[in-house]
């Protein structure tokens, strides 16, 4: 048996999600899970946050598709709402790191947060080497600047095309092009860094 | 040595990241091919490279909470609760209240309808029935009674 949701168009699922259609909702979810949660991982980087952004996207999806006038396609739409929504989510968790991070220089006890990665106990442990890899990856994608992020993100996570990217940001395709580039050469900036500090 | 590689080391470092996610072009990608397996040290940053954007795929490869849809409808649930307004929130709670004292009232006056017992509103009030009993069985029948 074939599942509704590969034969239910757009329109239809517009159309349903107007009239509070829960099943058309739950299609829509399904749908379009994945890419969400792709897009939340790359600006949070865990998987609980994004599962709890995830959330949050489809909840604004849910509350104001009234709203939604079909200027762009719904997949359009949802990528803006997703890439607001993490960008919310990290903005607020940079402020709650900060008080932590004030918290901690108060009472003195623990490791500083720009503490170099190889100032910590040296294990020859390859999963150690992988997960230091991975953190290096997302300070390098953190430090780009927002639109640079975004584009990145979209680009290398999501695999959306220059167009679709130049869509969701409301920016030519040149522009995308060049946040890229940038977004690339900062990134390996940042990454090459790491290296010479951990990996040499 | 690089004998054959055209590009210097400085060069090919600003590209390395293209070729690691094969975003160069043909001609420029065979250039650093060439330069990387010639110079040790930009090959082994190349490898740190792949390795690293190799985690994008990990991150993106994520098996997401299988119950997100249900947490999504009861926070929806929630949602749509704490945006009615107060009156309407409160107004089942009012309703049943107000049922409940109607229930109250309506039994106790019930209870007043078939009780036997005077009402003690009464009996406190200036036409009591005791008057009317003495009325029915006045002063000189009762002392007749006695005489017998």
């Amino acid at each position: 048996m074939k599942d509704k949701n590969t034969f239910i168009t757009e329109n239809e699922l517009i159309a349903g999600l107007k009239n509070g259609d829960q099943e058309a909702f739950r299609i829509l979810v399904e749908r379009f899970r994945k890419k969400v949660i792709s897009t939340c991982m790359g600006f949070v980087h865990s998987e609980a946050d994004a599962d709890d952004t995830a959330q949050e996207v489809f909840i604004e999806v849910f509350t104001s598709i009234n709203n939604f006038r079909g200027d762009s396609s719904l997949s359009t739409w949802i990528y803006r709402i997703a890439v607001n929504k993490s960008l919310n989510f990290v903005r607020s968790a940079g402020r709650r790191k900060l008080l932590s991070l004030f918290d901690s220089l108060l009472s003195d006890d623990n490791l500083s947060a720009n503490e170099p990665l190889s100032g910590r106990e040296s294990c020859p442990d390859d999963g150690l080497k992988k997960s230091d890899q991975s953190r290096a990856l997302q300070q390098a994608v953190d430090r780009l600047a927002t639109n640079q992020r975004t584009a990145f993100i979209l680009r290398s996570y999501d695999d959306l095309s220059y167009e679709e990217i130049a869509e969701v940001m409301k920016i030519t395709v040149s522009a995308v092009e060049s946040l890229i580039f940038r977004a690339k050469q900062n990134m390996q900036k940042s990454l090459y860094g790491f290296y010479k500090k951990n990996m040499q | 040595m690089k004998k054959n590689s055209k590009m210097n080391c400085t060069e090919i470092h600003d590209m390395l990241i293209f070729y690691a996610d094969s975003s160069l072009p043909e001609g420029k990608g065979e250039e650093v091919k060439l330069h990387l397996a010639e110079c040790r040290q930009c090959s082994n940053f190349h490898d740190f490279l792949k390795e690293t954007l190799a985690h994008i795929e990990a991150e993106k490869n994520y098996r997401s909470d299988p119950f997100l849809f249900a947490r999504i409808m009861a926070a929806v649930g929630r949602e749509k609760a704490s945006s009615v307004p107060l009156f309407s929130r409160l107004l089942p709670r009012l309703a049943a209240a107000a049922v409940i004292a109607v229930a109250v009232a309506g039994g106790t006056g019930l209870g007043k309808l078939y009780s036997g017992r005077p009402d003690l509103n009464l009996l406190m009030s200036g036409e009591t029935e005791l008057i009317d009993e003495i009325r029915q069985e006045p002063l000189e029948s009762f002392l007749l009674t006695l005489n017998e």
